[in-house]
C-alpha cells in the first residue's frame, strides 16, 4: 500500500469526514456508487492486534521513578554526597549536576506474585502489581518540559509532527462513528504544556487530531449551543439547510466532497447526543464511583476522568489520553515530599480503580493502559528537597493488552540516573505501543514534502521484552 | 455503517528491509574491519556481500543457512561462548542486535541491487551526484518561450484536453465567477453593491483590476507567504511568550504584495536585507524572516539550541524558496533525492553568522524619540541601576548556575575575547540572564528594597511611551565560524556552498565580508534570485498557479525532487516562468493572466462530467473550473463581512479574537489557536505549510451550527436586512451572505422558510445562519 500524502488526501475520491476530532474515516463507497474502491475494506493492521485501544495516563511534569517504581538503595547510602564521577556528567535543566544526592524517603515493598517493587506512594496501584509491566529503562532527548511533553506525544522535541494518537487513528480508524477516535481529558483548568499541539495532527489532516473533551460544561466546543434555542426552531433551520444543500448538490450530483459535507451534518447531530452521553457519569453505581475514588475529595477529579476513560473505551474510542497535573504539576523541583504525596494521592486510587474495573469487565484484555510522564527525576537534589528533570532513564508502565504482568523490563544504573539495560528510547516505546495495536511503526506512512514520514521518524524497534 | 480502518496497511509480518535497516548497521558496526570499503578483512572475513558471508573467514562460513542461530556471525553478535564476540569493543545496541538477528533468522537475504554499492569503494550515493541526478527535469534551465497572457494559458490547457478528446466546461455564471475571483484575490466576498454593479456591467477585466489594486489583495496573498515561512507571534514551547513586534514583519509582507514587489527583491530583503540594502529601512522589517522560529526561554543546552535554530532556518528556506525538503539530509545523504548531507550543512553555513538584534528603532523619528527619552530619564535610570546593581549580581549568579560548565565559561569571559560561534552561544544563553534582570523585582527578598525597585520601575514606565521598535537580525561580525559536521567520528568545518546537484549553474559562492557581517547571506540571496535559477522562479510560479487553480502544475508544491510529481503541463510551467522572469518577477501580472483566462472562468460544477471525473478525478487537466472550500480566514472574514461588522482597518499590533478585525490580524499564538481557525485547517506556525488541507470535519459543522460567531452575525444580518429600503429581504440576504443572488431553487427554499412571517427578524436570522452553514457558502463554485 502506498503511503498517503496531502496530495492523495486532496485528490482521493474517498473523502474523509471526521470529527475533528479524529473520527474514523468512513468510506464514501457506502454512499456513492461511483466513488471507487472502498478504502476501509482492508485489514485492520499489519499483524493481529493485542489491543484495540489505548488509555494513556500522562503524569505531566515528570514523576520520580526512583520514588515510585525503581528503588535505589545506593542512593540512600550516598545521600548528601555528589554524584560519583563514574556516573558521568549531565546537563540538567536547573544546573543540579553537582548538587548533593537526595535520599528517597519511601518505604518499599514487593507486591503481587511477580514481587514488583512499588513504593508506599502508590499503595493502590501496588495492589494491581500483577497487571503491570514496569519499564524502568525509558529515555528521551529533552531536558525541559515543553520538548519532553512534545516528544512523548509526537516522537520529537520540536513541534509540528503528528501525535501518536493521530497516527493510531490514521492507521486504524475509529470503532465508533459518533465519537472522535482520539479523545483527551485534562485535570483542572490549566493548559497542558504546549497546549493542543500535543494531540495535533501535525502535517496530516486535522481529521486525525485529538478532541479535548471538557469534563464540565459542554463536552466539545460548539457541542452545546451558546444560547438556548427551542428544538422546533433548530429543526426548522436544519430543514432549510438541507434544502439549500440539496439545491446546491443538484448541480453536481457526483461530487463526493460535497456529499461528505452533507453527511457531516448528520454525523454532527448524532455526536451532539453521543459525546455528552459518553462522559455522563450519573448512571454509574455508587460502588463504581467508590472504586474510582469519586466519593473522596482528593481523588474525585482524576477518578471521574478515569471513569470517563473507561466509558470512552467501552464505546470504541481508539486513543484516550488523560493528563494528571496539567501545566507541569508533577514538577517537583522543591519539596518533592509534599508535591508527590499530593499528586500520587490524587491519582493512585483512580488508576487502580480503572485497572480493576477494566479487568472485571473484560476490557483489560484488549485495552492497553500506559502510565508515565515526559521524563523522570534526578537522584541529585534541587533546592535541598526537590529533584530536577531526568530524561536519561525513567519508568513508564504498561498494563492490559494481554501482556503478562508482574514483570520489570530494563533497568537504570545504581542511582537511577541513566537507563543501562534494555534502553528504550521514546521511539522504541512508541513502536512497542503500535506493535501491540497490530501496527508496524515502519509501515504506517504518510508522505510529506518528499519524505516518507513514520510515527517514529524512521527510528525505533519494538521491545521484544515487553511484548514477551 | 462499516467502521473499518481507513488504510490498507501494507502486508503482514514483512521481512526486514535490507537497504534501510541492515546495511547501515553492517556498515556502522562491521565494515571498519571487514569490507572492501575499508580494505580490511580481519580474520579473513568480509561481510559486505552475500559471497563474503557464505565463504566466511578463517573459522568457516559466517552464516548457517540450515540453522541460522548456529551461524558464526549470529553467535558472535550475541556474544555467545566459544566464538569471538563482535564487535569486539562493545555489544551491539539492543535495537541493532534485534534487526540483525531478524535478518539472519530470515536467512540473511541480500538483494542484488544492494551488492554493487557495498563492494564499491564509497558508501555514499556512489561518491555524490550522478549525471542522471543532474538530468532531473526540475534542475534544467527554464525554457525560452514565454507565456504571459490568458490566451497563452488557455491554448496550453486546451491542447492537453483535446488530446483526451475532452472540452472545457461552459462559462461560469457571472455572479459565481465574481464570488470566486473576489475570494481568490482578496479573501472576501463581493459586497452587495459590487455584486449589483457587476451584474449590470459584467466586465471581468475591470473587476480583476479593481481587486488587484485593492489593499485586501496583500492581506490574502501575504497570508500564503506567512504560511510558507511558518509565521506566528509567539515563542512556542512552554511559555509561548507573545512577541510584541512580530506583526511588523506581517505588515511588511502584506505591503510587499500590495506594492507588487518583485519576488527576487522580496526574497533578498528577507534573507540579507542588511547586507544588500543596508540603507533601506525596509530591510529591518523584512529580516523578521530570520526571527520567526520557535524559541525555548529556559533551554540550558545553548549549543544544541543554537544549532537547532540555524537548522530550522535552513529547512524553511529550502522548503519555501527552493521547494526541496532538505531536512533529511541533515543527518544523512538523502535516500531518494540527490541531496548530500554535506549540501545541507553547506547551505546551513550561509546562516552561520546569524545574530538576533532586538529593540532597534524603526526609523530616524523613533531613534530620536528614544534618544530624547534616554537623556531625559538618565538620572532616574542611573539611580535605579545603582539600587539594582547588587541584586543583578545575585540574579546573574543564579541564572549562570543553571548552565553546564562550558556555557558558564562563556558567560564569565569578556564577550570581546570570544570567537564568533562562542559569542553566538553566549548571547543566546545571556538572554536567560536578561530575563532574570527583568524579573528582578519579584526576586528581591528584602521587602523594603523590593517595593522601592517596583516603585522606581513603575515610575520609569509611566514616562516611557510606546517606541516604534523592531526585532531584526544581522551577523555576529565580519568573521564567522563554519558549522561543524561530525560523521563517523570525524569532524569537518563546512564552508558555504550550493547544492551539488545544481553545480551546472557554475560558480562557488562569492562571499564578501562587510564591516559588521560576513556577507554569507548576501551570497545565498544573490544565488537564489539569479534569473537563470532553475528552481526558485519555477517554484513560486507554480505556487501562484496552485493558489489560483487549486492544484499546482507540479502538484507537490514543496517537493521538486525525484519523489515529487512531474508537471502536468511542462511547457505551460516553463512558459509562465519565462514570462515571470522577463517581466521582472512580479506576482500581480501573473495572477491577472491566470484569473482572466477562460480556463479559470469555466463553471466548476458540471453535470456531464462522468468520464472526466473517472479519468482525471483531481481535475489536473482543468476540464472544469477550480472549486475549493473557503480557507479558515475566509470563513471568519466572510461571516463578519456579511453583517457589515468586519473592521477593514489594516495592519498594526495583533488583535484579540473578540475584535472584528480581519483574521490575518488576530494574535497568532502557537500553543493556543482559535478553535474555529484550527478546525478549518489554518496553518499552525510550526512548520512551513505549502498548502492547506481542506478537511471536512464534524467539529467544523458543530462550530458553524452552535458557535457564537455564526449566531451573532446572522442576527446582525437580519437586522440590516429588515431595515426599510433594503430591497427584497430574500434577495438582500443572498447578496449579503453569499455575495451573489440566490438561484431560483435556493431562493424559493428561503422564501418557503420565511413564508407567512414577513419581516420577522428571528426567522431571517435563522435563514442567514442556515446559509452560512450551507455548502453554497463554504465552497467557491
Amino acid at each position: 500500500m502506498h503511503p498517503e500524502s496531502a496530495r492523495d488526501f486532496l485528490t482521493r475520491r474517498q473523502w474523509l469526514w471526521s470529527g475533528g476530532a479524529g473520527f474514523g474515516a468512513l468510506a464514501l463507497g457506502a454512499m456513492d456508487a461511483h466513488a471507487g474502491a472502498n478504502p476501509a475494506a482492508g485489514k485492520p493492521g499489519h499483524a493481529p492486534a493485542r489491543a484495540k485501544r489505548v488509555i494513556f495516563l500522562f503524569m505531566e511534569g515528570g514523576p520520580s521513578h526512583i520514588d515510585t517504581f525503581d528503588p535505589k538503595p545506593l542512593l540512600n547510602k550516598l545521600a548528601g554526597q555528589k554524584l560519583p564521577p563514574s556516573f558521568g556528567t549531565v546537563i540538567t535543566s536547573m544546573g543540579t549536576a553537582d548538587a548533593p544526592l537526595l535520599a528517597s524517603q519511601r518505604q518499599w515493598k514487593r507486591h503481587g506474585q511477580g514481587g514488583l517493587w512499588v513504593s508506599d506512594w502508590l499503595p493502590n496501584i501496588a495492589q494491581r502489581a500483577d497487571d503491570l509491566v514496569v519499564v524502568r529503562s525509558v529515555w528521551c532527548d529533552a531536558i525541559n518540559h515543553s520538548a519532553g511533553v512534545c516528544q512523548m506525544n509526537t516522537g520529537v522535541t520540536m513541534g509540528g509532527r503528528p501525535s501518536l494518537g493521530s497516527w493510531v487513528v490514521y492507521g486504524l480508524g475509529s470503532d465508533n462513528e459518533n465519537l472522535p477516535g482520539f479523545v483527551v481529558l485534562t485535570d483542572g483548568s490549566a493548559s497542558v504544556t504546549n497546549g493542543a499541539r500535543n494531540w495535533g495532527a501535525g502535517f496530516m489532516p486535522a481529521a486525525y487530531q485529538g478532541a479535548k473533551f471538557e469534563t464540565t460544561g459542554p463536552t466539545l466546543p460548539g457541542l452545546a449551543s451558546t444560547e438556548k434555542i427551542e428544538p422546533s426552531r433548530q429543526a426548522r433551520r436544519g430543514e432549510l439547510l438541507a434544502e439549500l444543500n440539496r439545491a446546491h448538490a443538484l448541480r453536481s450530483p457526483e461530487d463526493t466532497e460535497l456529499a461528505a459535507r452533507i453527511a457531516s451534518q448528520e454525523l454532527a447531530f448524532r455526536m451532539q447526543a453521543a459525546a455528552p452521553e459518553a462522559v455522563d457519569l450519573t448512571h454509574e453505581t455508587p460502588a463504581t464511583r467508590t472504586l474510582y475514588g469519586i466519593d473522596r475529595k482528593e481523588t474525585a477529579n482524576f477518578g471521574k476522568m478515569c471513569l470517563m476513560a473507561r466509558r470512552l473505551a467501552e464505546r470504541g474510542v481508539r486513543f484516550i489520553q488523560l493528563y494528571s497535573g496539567a501545566g507541569s504539576r508533577w514538577d517537583a523541583h522543591a519539596n518533592i515530599e509534599k508535591n508527590h504525596t499530593l499528586m500520587c494521592g490524587a491519582t493512585d486510587l483512580p488508576i487502580a480503580g480503572l485497572l480493576a474495573d477494566l479487568r472485571q469487565r473484560g476490557l483489560l484484555d484488549d485495552t492497553l493502559v500506559v502510565w508515565g510522564g515526559e521524563f523522570g527525576r534526578t537522584p541529585m537534589s534541587e533546592k535541598g528537597d526537590g529533584r530536577d528533570h531526568n530524561p536519561w532513564g525513567f519508568t513508564m508502565f504498561m498494563a492490559g493488552a494481554g501482556l503478562t504482568g508482574g514483570r520489570v523490563v530494563g533497568s537504570t544504573d545504581e542511582l537511577g540516573l541513566r537507563a543501562v539495560d534494555h534502553k528504550l528510547h521514546v521511539h522504541d516505546f512508541h513502536a512497542t505501543i503500535l506493535a501491540l495495536l497490530g501496527l508496524d511503526h515502519e509501515k504506517v506512512l504518510w508522505r510529506h514534502k518528499g519524505r516518507p514520514e513514520r510515527p517514529t521518524v524512521n527510528e525505533g524497534v519494538p521491545s521484544t521484552l515487553i511484548l514477551g | 455503517m462499516n467502521l473499518a480502518p481507513l488504510i490498507v496497511l501494507a502486508t503482514l509480518a514483512a521481512p526486514v528491509d535490507f537497504g534501510r535497516e541492515v546495511l547501515p548497521l553492517l556498515r556502522e558496526h562491521c565494515f571498519k574491519c571487514h569490507s572492501h570499503e575499508s580494505g580490511k578483512s580481519k580474520g579473513g572475513l568480509v561481510v559486505d556481500s552475500p559471497g563474503g558471508l557464505s565463504k566466511g573467514g578463517d573459522n568457516g562460513p559466517a552464516t548457517d543457512s540450515g540453522k541460522p542461530e548456529n551461524g558464526l556471525l549470529m553467535r558472535a553478535i550475541r556474544r555467545q561462548a566459544g566464538v569471538e564476540a563482535m564487535p569486539p569493543a562493545h555489544p551491539l545496541p539492543p535495537r541493532a542486535l534485534a534487526i540483525l538477528e531478524r535478518w539472519l533468522m530470515e536467512g540473511a537475504p541480500w538483494p542484488k541491487s544492494a551488492a554493487a554499492t557495498t563492494t564499491a569503494k564509497s558508501g555514499t550515493r556512489s561518491g555524490g551526484i550522478t549525471e542522471a541526478d543532474r538530468a532531473w527535469w526540475a534542475f534544467q534551465p527554464v525554457g525560452k518561450q514565454a507565456i504571459g497572457s490568458s490566451a497563452g494559458i488557455d491554448s496550453e490547457i486546451s491542447k492537453a484536453l483535446a488530446a483526451k478528446g475532452w472540452t472545457r466546461a461552459p462559462k461560469a455564471d457571472d455572479s459565481e465567477w465574481l464570488r470566486r475571483v473576489s475570494f481568490d484575490l482578496t479573501g472576501l466576498p463581493p459586497s452587495p453593491a459590487e455584486a449589483r454593479e457587476f451584474a449590470a456591467n459584467p466586465d471581468r477585466a475591470a473587476a480583476v483590476d479593481r481587486l488587484l489594486s485593492s489593499p485586501h489583495f496583500g492581506e490574502k496573498w501575504g497570508r500564503f507567504w506567512l504560511d510558507l515561512v511558518r509565521y506566528a507571534e509567539s515563542d512556542g514551547y512552554r511559555a509561548d511568550d507573545y512577541r510584541p513586534t512580530a506583526w511588523r514583519y506581517r505588515d511588511w509582507v502584506v505591503s510587499a504584495f500590495n506594492r507588487d514587489m518583485p519576488y527576487d527583491r522580496f526574497l533578498r530583503l528577507q534573507i540579507a536585507g542588511d547586507e544588500l540594502e543596508p540603507d533601506n529601512p525596509e530591510s529591518l522589517l523584512a529580516l523578521g524572516y530570520l526571527r520567526l522560529g520557535t524559541y525555548e526561554f529556559n533551554q540550558r543546552d545553548a549549543f544544541t539550541q543554537w544549532n537547532a535554530i540555524l537548522e530550522d532556518i535552513t529547512d524553511v528556506t529550502a522548503d519555501a524558496a527552493l521547494g526541496l525538503g532538505l531536512a533529511c539530509a541533515r543527518c544523512h545523504d538523502h535516500k531518494y533525492d540527490p541531496l548530500l548531507q554535506r549540501d545541507y550543512h553547506a547551505l546551513k553555513s550561509f546562516f552561520s553568522g546569524l545574530a538576533w538584534i532586538d529593540d532597534v528603532p524603526l526609523d530616524a523619528a523613533a531613534a530620536s524619540k528614544i534618544s530624547a527619552w534616554r537623556k531625559e530619564t538618565a538620572p532616574r535610570r542611573e539611580n535605579l541601576d545603582k539600587i539594582e546593581a547588587a541584586h543583578r549580581k545575585t540574579a546573574f549568579r543564579d541564572a549562570r548556575a543553571l548552565f553546564p560548565p562550558e556555557i558558564q565559561k562563556l558567560l564569565d569571559a569578556p564577550r570581546e575575547a570570544l570567537g564568533p560561534f562562542q559569542k553566538q552561544v553566549r548571547d543566546l544563553a545571556y538572554r536567560q540572564v536578561l530575563l532574570e534582570y527583568d524579573r528582578l523585582e519579584s526576586k528581591v527578598k528584602e521587602l523594603k528594597e523590593r517595593e522601592e525597585i517596583k516603585k522606581l520601575r513603575l515610575e520609569l514606565k509611566s514616562v516611557t511611551p510606546e517606541f516604534a521598535m523592531v526585532s531584526t537580525a544581522g551577523d555576529i561580525g565580519s568573521k564567522v565560524d563554519d558549522p561543524v559536521l561530525s560523521k563517523r567520528g570525524k569532524s569537518e568545518a563546512v564552508p558555504p556552498g550550493f547544492p551539488s546537484v545544481l553545480d551546472r549553474m557554475g560558480q562557488a559562492p562569492e562571499i564578501r565580508a562587510r564591516a559588521n557581517s560576513s556577507g554569507r547571506r548576501a551570497a545565498l540571496a544573490t544565488w537564489l534570485t539569479r534569473p537563470d535559477h532553475p528552481l526558485v522562479p519555477r517554484v513560486v510560479v507554480n505556487r501562484v498557479w496552485q493558489r489560483v487553480f487549486g492544484r499546482g502544475i507540479v502538484a507537490t508544491t514543496s517537493d521538486w525532487g525525484t519523489l515529487g510529481e512531474k508537471p502536468s503541463h511542462p511547457a505551460l510551467l516553463d512558459g509562465l516562468t519565462r514570462g515571470f522572469i522577463d517581466g521582472g518577477m512580479r506576482i500581480k501580472p501573473l495572477v491577472r493572466a491566470m484569473v482572466l483566462s477562460e480556463t479559470y472562468g469555466q463553471a466548476s460544477l458540471r453535470p456531464d462530467a462522468r468520464e472526466m471525473r473517472e479519468g482525471d478525478s483531481d481535475n489536473s487537466l482543468l476540464w472544469r473550473g477550480p472549486r475549493r472550500r473557503l480557507e479558515a480566514e475566509e470563513v471568519r472574514d466572510a461571516i463578519l463581512a456579511s453583517s457589515g461588522s468586519l473592521d477593514r482597518s489594516m495592519g498594526g499590533p495583533a488583535a484579540g479574537d473578540d475584535k472584528m478585525r480581519r483574521t490575518i490580524y488576530l494574535k497568532a499564538m502557537r500553543n493556543t489557536r482559535e478553535p474555529l481557525l484550527a478546525a478549518f485547517d489554518a496553518a499552525d506556525g510550526l512548520q512551513s505549510t505549502p498548502q492547506r488541507l481542506p478537511t471536512v470535519t464534524v467539529t467544523q459543522t458543530l462550530l458553524m451550527r452552535n458557535g457564537k460567531l455564526t449566531a451573532q452575525q446572522a442576527a446582525e444580518v437580519a437586522k440590516s436586512v429588515v431595515k426599510p429600503g433594503s430591497g427584497g429581504a430574500v434577495d438582500e440576504l443572498f447578496l449579503r451572505v453569499l455575495g451573489r443572488p440566490g438561484r431560483p431553487e435556493e431562493a424559493s427554499a428561503v422564501e418557503n422558510a420565511l413564508a407567512g412571517t414577513p419581516g420577522n427578524e428571528v426567522r431571517i436570522a435563522d435563514a442567514a445562519h442556515a446559509l452560512m452553514e450551507s455548502n453554497a457558502f463554504l465552497y467557491l463554485d
